[in-house]
């Protein structure tokens, strides 16, 4: 019986130990590769921190200047982290406040989801050191919530394992296994195995009063991911760790063998690695469990002097332990030697411990035995501050449980009206996304829709245009069959009949008629050519251009052509042809008649869609204004403007005369 | 005797037509000539084919333009084609006032009639003449008819590349062989010895050259090279 309630206290310590312990490892376990020899060094000294060490503050201020004036955020805010656990476990809130802004300026300044994590894991500490245990949950899951969230695993574990330690203490066994599963989930997916055998050993702990064989199941699972890591003497504490498990396991069972068995192994372990260099903790639990394991099973003065020893280990570093220890040498006292005085010394001094370092359980049992060994006067005063503190005890922790119940639930709520809002949000975004689809579409349809007026009115105006171009077309090709038909009226009635009166003026010797009648019918004939024009159905636009050229051509006035031949004429509209035809004649006639010119060139060409023919000689040149040009010209260039084109003369006097028309082929 | 030749003048104008009956009568051939006037393409076509049994026309000569809106034949083309359908040996010439290279061009290479001549230029001797040759189924144009055609030719030339290159090159080399290796075609490619000499031929044909020296003085004195 009262061994058990030794156990339950060293196995609070030890949890406590062993969380404070994960809780750094994970602080510092990972690596700070930096250039800079500052960064190293500090980084190393802030590694070397452990759990059982008191922080040299002064030392860590120090390091905080320089990495200040190296901007190192990453190592200051570790800093800052460690100087928060410091501050809390001294209790100095004014400097832990200020602590605290200064991580919180780091986080505003560096926006590090770290920082915010650490900012509020601290919180979460400092209200779990002051026992507001729902502040403390709520803190501790922000904290954890946030290193899943971005990824930073190893440091959610510093989380877990102060939710787990929180779910123990108010004995929510059910909350733990989940908020273990999920630490266990992620440990798996950064194949921490640190993580991994910490879980699973704490698992362990938490489970093997109810049932043993889960709890021994768990130390499996967790020695196994022990094997996996890699850095040997981290491996070993592990190890260490393990055996201490097992064997205080086999001391709440009262196997007291199988407990000494183990504590024998870690301590061979122990002192094959010199494990109490980096972790003194660990020796002085493998001692008092030995001792205790002796005392029970016979060896008594060797279990009294590992006990001595181990109590001695502890010196100022570790006053919980040297209370607890000095009890089990109070109890050994008490109930191996039934040495009366010397147990009221000792338990005297670790009641004084305990109150010193506010440890009410380890004040508990002390009290207890006092109560058993002083007469009754006496005795009744302690069992009454024993009932009291134990009262006070047991409504605090209910106290806890149902406020930590309370949290719980209220979490719970925030997180499903959490989701709800969310929800909610999600189908307002999406119905935002469908009025603005709508929206689209809507501009989409009005975009189409002018589009299409567009395209109409563009297809309207070019139909137009088209419309207008073919009924040019018509109305020249109308002229052009009324010129044709005074022409050939002209030239068969007029001149016919004027011939005749010619042959006949001439015959009879009337000379002085005949002369100028035979003027007379030539200029009407010629006048005749001119506005007649010929059809090119049946004779090709080619063979009749050089027909027409035949007509003027004379050695000393030479007519090259050029591009005749390149052009496709079939597809040129008659009306087209004739234009260019009238206006190639009128031009090679005037040139003819009134330039002096010894040679004319044509030029014909189709490019984008345009005819065009350049014409020039190389005459005297004459005034483009003259009346005396006017007359042919303005017929030409009306017929080319009838068909949307263009003619252009230019006349340089002793150089030539250059016509150039261009015509529209399409609309 | 000889056999009377029969020949039927279509013209719009009476007065013209009565020139040439009166130009026969005065000549001394008349007795020989048996003269029929037509003023209208139809009239002509119904008597040519009424004849064609008992005493068919050796020579019709025809306007070009007949000024009518009641007949079915508009023009002197149209009765030139419809007349060699009707028959086939009857020798057909022009004489008409139509004096433009492209009418000329056109009824030449069309209606090949075997005469074309100008009634500018027409009298008596040109008409004996030319019925003489008729008859003997040769070709007879006017002087400026001649004229206009082979100048016809000349600017169909001077707008052949190849064919001025041949006619530039020609002088030079004492073979025609020789020639092959400076003439290019419009792509570039050289010319062959067969094209060479296919083109010559035409080149000699279109200006009425004896031999290729005759064609280079011709061309030089026409003004198709310099």
């Amino acid at each position: 019986m009262i061994l058990r309630k030794r156990i339950s206290t060293y196995k609070k310590h030890c949890l406590f130990f062993i969380a404070f312990l994960l809780s750094f490892h994970f602080s510092f376990g990972q690596n700070f590769t930096s250039k800079k020899k500052i960064k190293d060094s500090i980084a190393t000294y802030f590694n070397s921190l452990k759990y059982y060490k008191r922080k040299d503050i002064e030392k860590i201020k120090k390091y905080q200047k320089i990495l200040k004036e190296n901007n190192l955020d990453t190592l200051l805010l570790d800093s800052y982290f460690f100087l928060g656990i410091e501050y809390v476990s001294k209790k100095d809130s004014l400097n832990f406040a200020k602590n605290l802004n200064a991580i919180d300026k780091i986080y505003k300044k560096t926006n590090s989801e770290l920082a915010k994590s650490q900012y509020y894991y601290l919180k979460g500490t400092y209200f779990n050191s002051n026992n507001v245990i729902d502040s403390a949950y709520t803190y501790f899951q922000k904290a954890k919530n946030i290193c899943v969230k971005n990824n930073l695993f190893k440091h959610s574990y510093r989380s877990f394992y102060s939710l787990m330690e929180l779910q123990r203490r108010i004995k929510d066994a059910h909350g733990l296994d989940l908020t273990a599963i999920e630490a266990i989930t992620l440990a798996k997916k950064a194949k921490d195995y640190y993580g991994l055998s910490d879980i699973y050993a704490y698992i362990g702990l938490n489970h093997f009063e109810t049932n043993l064989e889960k709890g021994l199941d768990n130390y499996k699972k967790s020695s196994f991911y022990t094997k996996k890591i890699k850095d040997s003497i981290d491996k070993q504490i592990y190890t260490t760790l393990g055996y201490l498990n097992y064997s205080y396991t086999y001391v709440f069972y009262n196997d007291f063998k199988k407990a000494l068995f183990y504590a024998k192994k870690a301590d061979s372990v122990n002192n094959q690695y010199q494990l109490f260099k980096y972790d003194k903790g660990l020796q002085i639990v493998t001692k008092q469990n030995i001792g205790v394991s002796n005392i029970v099973l016979g060896n008594e003065a060797f279990g009294l002097k590992q006990l001595n020893e181990s109590k001695d280990l502890c010196g100022e570093d570790y006053p919980m332990k040297k209370a607890l220890i000095l009890y089990d040498i109070g109890f050994y006292y008490q109930n191996f030697k039934k040495d009366l005085k010397t147990t009221r010394i000792v338990i005297n001094e670790a009641l004084k411990l305990a109150k010193k370092i506010s440890d009410p359980d380890t004040e508990l049992y002390c009290l207890k035995v006092l109560a058993e060994i002083s007469n009754p006067v006496e005795s009744n005063k302690y069992y009454k501050k024993y009932i009291k503190l134990s009262d006070s005890l047991f409504s605090k922790k209910n106290e806890l449980k149902d406020s930590y119940a309370l949290v719980k639930y209220e979490t719970k709520e925030k997180e499903a009206e959490n989701n709800f809002l969310r929800q909610e949000n999600i189908s307002n975004i999406i119905k935002l996304e469908n009025i603005l689809h709508k929206n689209r579409i809507i501009q989409l349809i009005a975009f189409l829709f002018i589009l299409i007026i567009v395209f109409i009115i563009i297809f309207y105006y070019q139909r137009q245009k088209s419309l207008i171009y073919i009924n040019n077309l018509a109305k020249a090709t109308a002229r052009e069959e009324e010129r044709q038909k005074i022409a050939s009226n002209l030239h068969d009635k007029i001149v016919g009949d004027l011939r005749l009166i010619y042959q006949k003026a001439e015959t009879s010797n009337q000379i002085e008629i005949s002369k100028p009648l035979f003027k007379l019918k030539e200029e009407i004939r010629n006048l005749s050519h001119k506005l007649s024009s010929v059809s090119f159905e049946e004779v090709y636009f080619k063979e009749q251009m050089i027909n027409l050229i035949s007509d003027y051509f004379s050695p000393d006035f030479k007519i090259k052509t050029h591009g005749l031949n390149d052009v496709d004429w079939k597809n040129v509209n008659n009306t087209i042809k004739r234009t260019i035809y009238l206006v190639a004649r009128e031009a090679i006639q005037n040139s003819k008649k009134h330039s002096e010119a010894t040679s004319l060139n044509l030029f014909f060409e189709i490019s984008n869609k345009k005819l065009s023919l350049k014409i020039n000689d190389n005459g005297k040149g004459f005034d483009i204004n003259s009346p005396k040009y006017g007359l042919g010209l303005k017929n030409q260039k009306q017929r080319v403007e009838e068909l949307n084109g263009v003619l252009l003369l230019e006349s340089i006097i002793n150089i030539g005369t250059t016509t150039t028309i261009d015509i529209p082929l399409t609309v | 005797m000889e056999k009377d030749i029969k020949i039927l003048f279509v013209d719009d104008h009476l007065l013209i037509l009565k020139g040439f009956l009166s130009m026969f009568k005065e000549s001394e051939s008349f007795n020989k000539i048996n003269v029929v006037i037509k003023t209208s393409g139809d009239e002509a076509l119904q008597t040519v084919k009424n004849a064609l049994e008992t005493d068919p026309f050796d020579i019709v000569f025809t306007d070009l333009s007949f000024n009518t809106t009641t007949n079915t034949i508009h023009s002197g083309e149209t009765l030139i084609k419809e007349l060699k359908k009707a028959a086939p040996n009857l020798k057909i010439g022009v004489i008409t006032g139509h004096s433009e290279t492209n009418r000329i061009y056109n009824v030449i290479t069309n209606l090949n009639p075997l005469a074309y001549i100008l009634k500018d230029s027409c009298n008596l001797t040109e008409l004996n003449f030319a019925i003489e040759r008729m008859l003997n189924d040769e070709v007879y144009y006017s002087h400026i008819v001649h004229q206009k055609i082979l100048k016809r030719s000349i600017i169909q030339i001077s707008m052949d590349e190849i064919a001025l290159q041949i006619l530039e090159e020609l002088p030079k080399h004492p073979k025609i062989g020789n020639l092959v290796g400076h003439i290019v075609n419009s792509n570039g490619k050289l010319l062959q010895i067969r094209s060479i000499e296919k083109k010559l031929s035409d080149l000699r044909i279109s200006l009425n050259a004896q031999n290729n020296t005759d064609l280079v003085l011709k061309a030089k004195e026409l003004g198709v090279v310099d």
